[in-house]
């Protein structure tokens, strides 16, 4: 369900007051060691949508993007995280549930590919078995399935007790991203997926995602402007102030590219800021 | 020079050579002694080395005969001590790199502490083994009293390695891991220990290194005694103790200790070469 709206709407609604969002963030303040790593950010993400997150190096689009899957626990044990996540009309943060499970829902794509030092059947096995999957007669179809789905299938058909870390870059990436299908998530956040990549891989990567969108939305974080352009529906643009990471704009690609309402963000666009 | 020159080395000239020199000199000192000590070990004993030195029983206080049930006393006092280290020392491993933070006050009190009893000399862990294990639970001098010494020496080299290895995990593994919802335990148990089998091994070896080598923590634990064990609770004669006694205490015994020598090395390159073996499977 892809909403259209005119940058007019954009500019009158709040952000958390767009329908039915599939994943809503609401005041996310980071702070580690009494410092805010990001402050109040509010953004929500529409079903088959891709959000990109652009903005400066250090300004916490990263952080920001790890509370979303409470990945945050692991990257960084000693933050604390204020405001609340809500997944498809659910709270998920603060929440009880495990963030393991919530991590099923709402997977994540790391900036370089992190397949497991074995057998690719066993790096898809490995996310079935987490996600708590039991029914193992199913897997083969499974694995199959979502091979396929990265466009990995027949490359790998015949190789898959070969070690995953004989793929090239941008195969092993993909199977990152097969791997972190598996489970059915809702929402696929992605870490800056392409910079460790070759151009060609990169663009396989890129086509990728804007695939995956029909049954999920997207959350990516990139540094390539002119990715951040082709692939997004929208943009938010982080800013860091005082220390702080900040979201300084939000809106549809395309504005947010060619007709910025924010000073900073026109300059950030244009390449004046980096 | 034009197209099709060969790319040479690039010539040393100056500091290089020194240095160079130097590194050379080094590597070459400690290949020579080394060498020498194997070079002598060798041809000293291994005249005596042969199918019966391996299958029988020594004679005249080991001046003859051969050391069956001294290689049978090793191996189970060799066994116990790397059974019982390696669980504790992996799960202390563990425990520490997956559940303290590494600046946590309790994770920089293991470190000291295991710093600090691997650096305590080995006859210290003898006279805890034979107070605790000996007299206190009442195993005796035996070969399980020589083995549990063996492996309260070897937990804190072990742990403090095992905790280096851990810690050098690429943090995509662990963060994969957990980004597909795996609990701590799956990851432990299906990512943290496969992936580091390689150099789970090495360590292991390490410690079995370190265990054959040790004479002074088994002197008082495992005993002297050069007959066969029937079971753990017998006492027990290792080689290196065999070596110790025959070279010392034993006139006319020198030859047999090269002979024994030759035997400890040779069991350690066995073990080594399993080891390896294993580790290279372990990374397919």
């Amino acid at each position: 369900m892809l909403v259209e709206r005119t940058i007019t709407e954009q500019m009158s609604e709040p952000a958390t007051a767009r329908p039915d969002p599939a994943l809503q963030a609401n005041g996310i303040t980071v702070s580690l060691n009494g410092r805010k790593l990001l402050r109040d950010v509010s953004l929500s993400v529409q079903p088959n949508e891709i959000m990109a997150i652009i903005g400066p190096s250090g300004c916490g689009k990263t952080t920001f993007l790890t509370t979303l899957n409470r990945m945050i626990h692991h990257t960084l044990p000693a933050a604390t995280v204020e405001g609340d996540i809500v997944l498809n009309g659910r709270r998920v943060f603060p929440s009880d549930e495990n963030p393991a499970d919530l991590r099923c829902r709402i997977a994540m794509i790391f900036q370089r590919p992190n397949p497991f030092p074995f057998s690719i059947r066993m790096n898809m096995e490995f996310a079935l078995k987490a996600a708590g999957d039991r029914d193992k007669a199913s897997y083969p179809d499974k694995i199959e399935k979502n091979l396929r789905a990265v466009n990995l299938w027949d490359a790998l058909k015949d190789r898959l007790n070969d070690t995953a870390t004989s793929l090239s870059g941008g195969e092993q990436q993909r199977l990152c991203i097969a791997r972190a299908l598996l489970s059915g998530p809702d929402v696929v956040l992605f870490d800056e997926p392409c910079s460790a990549l070759d151009p060609i891989s990169s663009t396989a990567v890129e086509e990728l995602i804007s695939e995956l969108k029909t049954e999920r939305s997207i959350v990516i974080v990139t540094h390539n402007l002119a990715q951040a352009a082709r692939i997004s529906d929208h943009c938010a643009f982080f800013f860091s102030e005082d220390g702080s990471g900040r979201l300084m704009e939000l809106g549809p690609t395309d504005q947010i590219m060619n007709h910025p309402r924010q000073e900073t963000t026109r300059a950030y666009v244009n390449g004046e800021v980096c | 020079m034009g197209y099709g020159a060969r790319i040479t080395r690039e010539r040393m000239s100056g500091t290089d050579i020194i240095v160079y020199g130097i590194l050379l000199a080094a590597l070459a000192l400690v290949f020579l002694t080394y060498g020498k000590i194997v070079f002598d070990i060798v041809m000293k004993g291994i005249g005596f080395v042969d199918w019966g030195y391996l299958t029988e029983d020594p004679r005249m206080s080991g001046r003859a005969g051969g050391v069956f049930p001294i290689i049978v006393s090793t191996l189970w006092v060799l066994s116990i001590a790397v059974v019982v280290a390696v669980p504790i020392s992996l799960a202390i491993a563990i425990f520490v790199t997956e559940y303290l933070s590494p600046f946590s006050t309790l994770s920089r009190i293991f470190r000291l502490s295991m710093l600090i009893l691997a650096s305590v000399p080995s006859i210290a862990f003898g006279l805890f083994g034979a107070t605790f294990f000996a007299q206190y639970l009442g195993f005796g001098t035996s070969i399980l009293t020589g083995g549990l010494t063996l492996a309260i020496m070897v937990i804190p080299i072990c742990a403090f390695a095992f905790e280096e290895v851990f810690r050098l995990l690429p943090t995509g593994y662990r963060n994969g891991a957990f980004a597909l919802g795996a609990r701590k335990a799956r990851f432990i148990f299906f990512i943290l220990i496969p992936a580091s089998a390689t150099d789970i091994i090495t360590v292991v070896l390490l410690g079995t290194g370190r265990a054959l080598a040790e004479t002074a923590a088994l002197l008082f634990t495992s005993g002297y005694s050069d007959r066969m064990p029937e079971s753990i609770f017998d006492p027990g004669r290792v080689l290196s103790i065999h070596i110790y006694d025959l070279s010392m205490g034993i006139p006319g015994g020198d030859r047999m200790a090269s002979a024994s020598a030759i035997l400890l090395i040779g069991l350690f390159l066995i073990i080594s070469s399993v080891g390896i073996f294993f580790s290279r499977k372990a990374k397919t």
